[in-house]
């Protein structure tokens, strides 16, 4: 909701009321999972991590970037898929154990990314705020990292989100985030405690596979939109700072090639070539052989060469500027 | 009267108004009297999440298809109530 209007299109001023809200959930997001960090490193001191925590942590960090990555970017966001209607229900009931927002926040953020895309009105570009000579680009790193949180900007769901408002299924997902959100820290802790019928099991769980997990998985997340558009390389010319960093796409599944995912957005591969690191992409063409999804689109080998050839005439010039 | 005449008729503006207050102040956690329904929903603290939600419970209670978009497309309580009264009954 909205109160008073920008000069960018979609994007609003929050009211008091509706910023003090949006900061309270973006202060929770960060500091709970630091502090079940903090709290899972004393455990580690005191005794020892379980195999048990490791496989609690392993599983429910795959389970939410899958959520993320293969669900509410690619399938909701880019509709770069269809998908059955379980396999819709599961993604977006993954991506919301994640923590990241609900479902219709996520995409109708992650379209005005694309619509800006490391200009003003970009929600979480690190070259559009307080950019400083004191602080550089660190400064434009930790607002696109997370400080875009904290701002007092609505992105209207209408403008960007309104086919999925009018989709019962994904406004079902939306209501119910909270709901999920929980239930992704409430699984791990029941798993630790039912295991070891013990409550310390439990508590470690709830640590292990929802905190730290947590942390782990969100920060991996936030990297895309900060470390991604800083450090990298750049095969295509997007007429942004997107930036393929493999490191980032080991961890996120795919969406650290994130020059290439700007060249071609809608794509369900965000790996132009067999080797890059692409988990996700893996995931959606093993369910197509399945037959769980459908209609995956790819750019053809020659759409990918063109657009290589075409940053190829124009960088040299670019550079000399 | 002729015998298709529906039996249960649709609710008058006021009440449609009665009803948005009482869920609004539920919603936002404010006294239904502190409410003024001139004034912008969004001025209250309800977030996207909850606007969307009204449109929901609108939907279920009126027992009709409402477009999701409605709290921004009328932001008041008496825009609201007014465009939902004034609605033809297939309209959606």
């Amino acid at each position: 909701m909205d109160t008073g209007v920008t000069a960018i299109r979609g994007v609003m001023k929050a009211s008091p009321q509706a910023r003090r809200y949006q900061r309270t959930i973006a202060f929770l997001i960060v500091v709970i999972p630091f502090a079940g960090v903090l709290a899972a490193a004393a455990h580690l001191w005191g005794w020892h991590v379980s195999a048990l925590n490791l496989i609690l942590l392993a599983v429910m960090y795959t389970l939410t970037i899958v959520g993320i990555t293969a669900g509410f970017h690619r399938h909701f966001t880019h509709r770069a898929f269809e998908a059955a209607i379980p396999v819709r229900w599961a993604l977006g009931i993954l991506g919301s154990m994640a923590g990241q927002g609900p479902l219709l926040f996520w995409v109708a953020t992650h379209r005005r990314h694309h619509a800006f895309s490391d200009r003003e009105g970009d929600p979480h570009s690190p070259h559009t705020d307080g950019h400083t000579p004191i602080h550089g680009i660190w400064r434009g790193i930790w607002h696109a990292h997370l400080g875009w949180m904290f701002s007092d900007e609505i992105t209207s769901w209408p403008h960007y989100a309104a086919d999925h408002m009018r989709d019962k299924l994904t406004f079902r997902l939306n209501q119910t985030y909270f709901f999920w959100l929980f239930l992704g820290l409430a699984l791990p802790a029941a798993i630790g405690g039912l295991v070891t019928m013990r409550w310390s099991g439990a508590l470690s769980g709830f640590l292990w596979g929802g905190l730290v997990r947590m942390f782990l998985a969100n920060h991996v997340c936030w990297c895309v939109g900060s470390v991604c558009h800083a450090f990298g390389t750049r095969p295509f010319q997007n007429r942004d700072h997107s930036a393929n960093n493999y490191v980032v796409a080991l961890l996120a599944f795919g969406e650290g090639l994130q020059n290439n995912h700007h060249a071609f957005p809608g794509s369900a591969n965000h790996r132009v070539a067999w080797w890059e690191p692409d988990l996700s992409s893996w995931i959606i063409h093993g369910l197509k052989k399945l037959g769980l999804v459908w209609s995956v689109r790819v750019p053809t080998h020659e759409e990918v060469e063109e657009a290589r050839r075409a940053t190829t005439i124009n960088t040299p010039a670019e550079a000399s500027a | 009267m002729n015998a298709e005449t529906p039996i249960v008729r649709a609710p008058s503006e006021a009440e449609i108004r009665t009803w948005i207050i009482r869920n609004v102040a539920n919603a936002a956690k404010i006294p239904e009297a502190q409410l003024d329904i001139h004034t912008p929903l969004a001025e209250y603290g309800l977030n996207s999440r909850q606007a969307v939600g009204l449109s929901g419970a609108l939907e279920e209670w009126l027992k009709r298809e409402l477009d999701p978009t409605l709290v921004w497309d009328h932001p008041s309580i008496e825009q609201l109530a007014r465009h939902l009264s004034q609605l033809k009954p297939a309209d959606a």
